[in-house]
């Protein structure tokens, strides 16, 4: 099975995220990591390949740190990575997101699955793989729990509102992960080693020739941007005996009109 | 194009999502500041039941896609249906519950139609040239941001628990069956479907309180404190969990609260042993009023809590409830 994992570098850090004046994100001081979830779908894609042979490639598109985001997932079982980096995608939404995710997976060709986090760390839309599935007129599955593969199709519990589904898909398609379909395992030093040597391919525009790309094919548009004002720190609630601890918080709700 | 905002309202066995109704009140609300209609959209077997309960909340008309295709909830079928109708009728806005057959499918709609779509809205506005716009409060509370769909419809989906659905009307709406090509088989085969045993309980997501334990609860039966307290506020009441104590089964996943678990914006939110974890915050930051109840003083919790017990919350959970009990009578 040739699966692809698509994988999301991001801040460790949010509150580091500074705000431009022109409504973008200044990520500088804010670390970088691998999106946490993300983890979560490389090890369901190299269970799938130990139990079915085949191999996983990881593509993520972001700026030049993404090689090290995509060393890291090698060192957890990844055959392969392939970096999108290219000044021209600066400012791109989840649309403009997708579109180039997509024209990538087409250009590297022969997936049978793709799989991808149910949503990253900062932006958080969860809308790039489920457009990614539409581009590629693929079937899609998303915040998937628990996963069981077959050669030609996967059977996947979802949690939907109300209740939990049990759907089977065709492959090729598309699945998303949520952190609780699996435990992702750790490298060892040995593949630490072995993944700072590896070497990885690189796609930009000029390979994958979207037609708009960026700001300027984004299809939300932000009209302001504002750090909300801190919360001021609540009152304390105090007295000798539990009881009256009790008493004193029954009559603070009810000034606050909420008992 | 005209002026009306689409409501796409979710169902299961002939009763609409809550989740859904509400965002229908709340469109009423905005239509009525920008001269425009609510329309909600049901794709459903048998659509009669829930095109009424559209009505009841606030829907002047309702479209209405039905038949034994849409028996189970299919990504194509209803993206292709929502598709054609939305070019055939171009509706000003398009809003989906921030649920996670709203998340499944409003992304799939806005590709689908190639446009852009905003995601998890806080609030719903209408700008001075009476487009819909979006306030998003994201990066963890760290960023709120204003955004439009550059094109048109505006898409989005609205996070869920901050709206209610409004009193019933008592007015029926025009309903229009609509006629779609049939879906195309889509790939993805449902097996079954296991419906929550919540025992009647509300949802986390509809509930006026919510009170939530942490690792501190030690174990299921630690919950019973918790369930107790929830019982004295009364049925409007819900109990969830931070990601340890679903991680360890004490509640189901379904009761869990943040970033991979649900979002919440009750009335009343309690926190009892939950130290006040960012991946936590994210899924009750828009709760009305916090009460923290942690023995550590230093609990990142009270920083973002308007009530804060310093305590064993195996004393003062208890005295709470009996206290709670007592003022309600
Ligand atoms: C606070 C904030 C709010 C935003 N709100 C919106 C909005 O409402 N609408 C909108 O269109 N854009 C929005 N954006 C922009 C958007 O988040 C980014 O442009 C991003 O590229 C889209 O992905 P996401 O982070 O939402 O990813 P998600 O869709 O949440 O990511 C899900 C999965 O897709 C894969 N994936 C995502 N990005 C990549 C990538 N670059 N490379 C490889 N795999 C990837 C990963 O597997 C990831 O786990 C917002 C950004 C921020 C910071
Ligand atoms: C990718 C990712 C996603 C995550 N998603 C989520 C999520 O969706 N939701 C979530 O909740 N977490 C999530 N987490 C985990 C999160 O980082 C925290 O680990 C978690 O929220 C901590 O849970 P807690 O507050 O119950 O436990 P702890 O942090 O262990 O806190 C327990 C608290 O109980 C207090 N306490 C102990 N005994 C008592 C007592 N007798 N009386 C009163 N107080 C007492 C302690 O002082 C402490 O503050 C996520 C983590 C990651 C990495």
């Amino acid at each position: 099975m040739k699966i692809l994992v698509l994988v999301k570098q991001v801040p460790t850090d949010l509150g580091a995220v500074k705000l431009n004046e022109d409504h973008t994100l200044d990520r500088t001081a804010a670390g970088v990591q691998l999106n946490p979830v993300d983890k979560n779908a490389l090890e369901a894609a190299v269970q799938l390949t130990e139990q079915l042979g085949g191999e996983v490639t990881v593509l993520s598109m972001g700026p030049a740190t993404v090689k090290a985001t995509l060393k890291e997932c090698v060192a957890v079982g990844a055959h392969r990575g392939v970096a999108i980096t290219d000044e021209a995608f600066a400012g791109s939404d989840a649309w403009a997101t997708a579109r180039v995710l997509a024209a990538a997976v087409r250009h590297l060709g022969g997936f049978d699955l793709v799989l991808a986090g149910k949503q990253s760390f900062d932006g958080g839309t969860g809308e790039v793989p489920v457009m990614v599935a539409e581009l590629l007129d693929l079937p899609q599955v998303t915040g998937v729990t628990a996963l069981e593969g077959a050669a030609d199709a996967l059977v996947c519990t979802q949690v939907l509102d109300g209740g939990q589904a049990k759907v089977q898909v065709a492959l090729p398609a598309v699945v998303t992960v949520d952190e609780y379909v699996n435990t992702p395992r750790y490298p060892s030093v040995k593949s630490k080693l072995a993944a700072n040597k590896a070497s990885f391919d690189q796609l930009t525009n000029a390979e994958l020739a979207v037609p708009e790309v960026g700001l300027a094919a984004s299809g939300t548009t932000i009209l302001s941007a504002t750090r909300p004002p801190a919360r001021q720190p609540g009152a304390r609630v105090e007295g000798d005996t539990p009881a009256q601890v009790a008493e004193n918080l029954v009559a603070a709700l009810v000034a606050a009109h909420v008992l | 194009m005209s002026t009306d905002i689409w409501v796409v309202v979710d169902s299961r066995d002939g009763i609409a999502s809550d989740a859904s109704l509400a965002i229908v009140t709340e469109a009423a609300t905005l239509a009525a500041s920008c001269g425009g209609s609510v329309v909600a959209v049901v794709v459903a077997p048998d659509g009669a039941q829930v095109a009424a309960q559209a009505g009841e909340h606030g829907a002047s008309t309702v479209r209405v896609v039905q038949g034994e295709a849409y028996a189970q909830y299919s990504t194509q079928a209803w993206t292709a249906a929502l598709a054609d109708l939305v070019r055939t009728h171009q509706p000003a806005a398009v809003l989906f519950a921030g649920t996670a057959i709203g998340a499944d499918l409003a992304p799939r709609l806005a590709a689908r139609l190639g446009i852009g779509l905003v995601s998890d809205a806080t609030a719903l506005s209408v700008a001075a040239d009476g487009r819909i716009t979006f306030t998003k409060n994201t990066l963890g509370g760290n960023l709120l941001t204003e955004c439009v769909v550059a094109a048109t419809p505006q898409i989005g989906t609205v996070r869920t628990g901050l709206y209610k659905k409004g009193a019933p009307t008592g007015v029926a709406p025009q309903v229009v069956v609509e006629d779609v090509p049939a879906p195309a088989p889509g790939g993805v085969q449902v097996l079954s479907f296991t419906p929550d045993s919540s025992d009647g309980e509300i949802a986390l997501e509809d509930a006026d309180v919510v009170i939530s334990g942490g690792r501190a609860m030690g174990g299921a039966e630690g919950f019973d404190a918790l369930r107790a307290l929830a019982a004295a506020f009364g049925p409007g009441a819900a109990v969830g969990a931070s990601r340890p104590a679903a991680d360890a089964g004490w509640l189901p996943t379904s009761q869990e609260i943040g970033i991979s678990g649900k979002t919440v914006s009750p009335d009343l939110y309690v926190a009892c042993g939950i130290s006040g974890a960012s991946q936590h915050l994210a899924g009750m930051s828009g709760s009305k009023l916090v009460v923290a109840i942690n023995s550590d003083p230093q609990a990142p919790i009270f920083e973002v809590a308007d009530l804060g017990v310093v305590g064993d919350l195996f004393e003062i959970v208890p005295a709470l409830a009996d206290a709670v009990a007592r003022h309600r009578g």
